[in-house]
């Protein structure tokens, strides 16, 4: 599989060859880019095979031509987002981008993680994003390669058949254990919260990380049946007294800051599984490039975007997301 | 020939229920297990469906979760 860092000019030679492909970039750098059988992103940051990098003058580029048994591509808005279940193709998988700070972001992460369906077809993808000095300034995007449409308040879809001899595989890399210590736990689900309840006693969540000189670099990490799931925090207001994360807390959630590591880029090449043979697409949080500190630094071998939130089935943060292909017995 | 598991074992209960301690391997069947806790937790549903949901979730993928199938059901070959 094709994973890799090019030129605009490249991009579009294996557009017009009719490639099916998923594309993550810059927005001037996708917008120079013919219509075609493609997703983009916006993102500006990449583990290349040169190391994780910023960049402004290439894409990135995952080639899905040689596994697509059949595809389709399709947007949603947030109030229709739950339908991209029912266009996943059984036997399949469905590569999703949504743009940061979009309504379809939360409608994604608060009302998909809650659908029966959910689990049935694998779904990878990210949160597209911008550089991280224009964050407020510039709005992420995803682009609609078949039509050219740039969105910034849609999911888009790349929705996958597989060959009937092949099934697909979400696997996640997360350095972050929970805490021996305080138990969080949330009245209500959301993106920002303010009010908590600290081992059962009830509390304001800012306050607490002020009041403890907490390490906000750190996620909170809940346990998903074994899945360690991190929500990395984004800002504490400590006039407004509220704490707003890059993913949902849920009231159906045990929460408690993730244990302290002494070396993160140690312990991630350490999580990260020896064979990634199988693997033919992945992506990884800009947060890592930031906390593990991975620019110029390798990954294994596997090359991917660094995002504004990872999805693997739900919305996760500080993760590494990698689909896998296998053959049935 | 196809395996199909026996959604009547008390295993499944078990898993739901945290009496069973298993470590999962599988990232969609931990994250599908801790759906359906919550949902018996909430009262979404009972045991007993959540038991036969989540024994007809892994009859449909039992080549993937081959490895956990082998930890939660003891004779699982």
């Amino acid at each position: 599989m094709r994973n890799e860092l090019m030129t605009v000019s490249e991009a579009e030679k294996l557009v017009l060859a009719g490639r099916v492909l998923m594309i993550a970039g810059e927005e001037t750098l996708l917008k120079q880019i013919s219509k075609g059988q493609w997703i983009g992103g916006t993102i500006p940051y990449f583990m290349g095979s040169d190391g994780g990098c910023e960049n402004l003058e290439h894409v990135f580029v995952t080639d899905f031509t040689a596994v697509a048994k059949e595809f389709s591509i399709k947007t949603y808005t947030a109030a229709n987002i739950g339908d991209m279940l029912a266009d996943r193709y059984i036997g399949g998988f469905s590569y999703i981008l949504v743009p940061a700070f979009s309504d379809v972001h939360s409608a994604y992460a608060l009302k998909v993680s809650y659908m029966d369906k959910l689990f049935d077809v694998p779904i990878m993808g990210w949160v597209t994003g911008v550089q991280l000095a224009q964050i407020g300034k510039k709005t992420p995007k995803v682009i609609d390669g078949s039509t050219g449409e740039i969105i910034d308040n849609q999911a888009i879809v790349l929705h996958i058949a597989l060959a009937n001899h092949q099934f697909a595989n979400i696997e996640i890399v997360n350095i972050y254990e929970q805490s021996q210590g305080t138990e969080l736990t949330f009245p209500t689900d959301g993106f920002t919260v303010s009010d908590c309840f600290i081992n059962g006693e009830k509390a304001n969540l800012a306050d607490y990380l002020t009041a403890n000189n907490i390490d906000c670099s750190l996620p909170l990490v809940a346990d998903h049946g074994g899945a360690l799931i991190n929500a990395d925090i984004q800002t504490v207001d400590t006039e407004a007294r509220t704490v707003s994360f890059f993913a949902p807390i849920l009231s159906t959630q045990e929460y408690k800051i993730a244990k302290p590591i002494a070396d993160r880029y140690a312990a991630f090449l350490q999580a990260m599984p020896d064979d990634n043979s199988k693997v033919i697409c992945a992506c990884n949080c800009v947060s890592s490039y930031a906390q593990i500190g991975l620019k110029g630094r390798h990954t294994k071998g596997v090359t991917s975007p660094f995002t504004f939130g990872e999805i693997a089935y739900i919305l996760v943060n500080e993760t590494m997301v990698m689909l896998s292909l296998h053959d049935r017995n | 020939m196809a395996i199909l598991l026996d959604a009547n074992r008390k295993e499944w209960e078990e898993l739901l229920l945290g009496r069973l301690q298993v470590k999962l391997s599988s990232l969609p069947l931990q994250l599908k297990l801790n759906a359906l806790r919550v949902a018996v937790k909430n009262s979404k549903t009972d045991v007993v469906a959540a038991a036969h949901e989540l024994c007809n979730y892994c009859n449909a993928n039992v080549q993937a979760y081959e490895r956990d199938l082998k930890a939660i059901l003891k004779n699982f070959n």
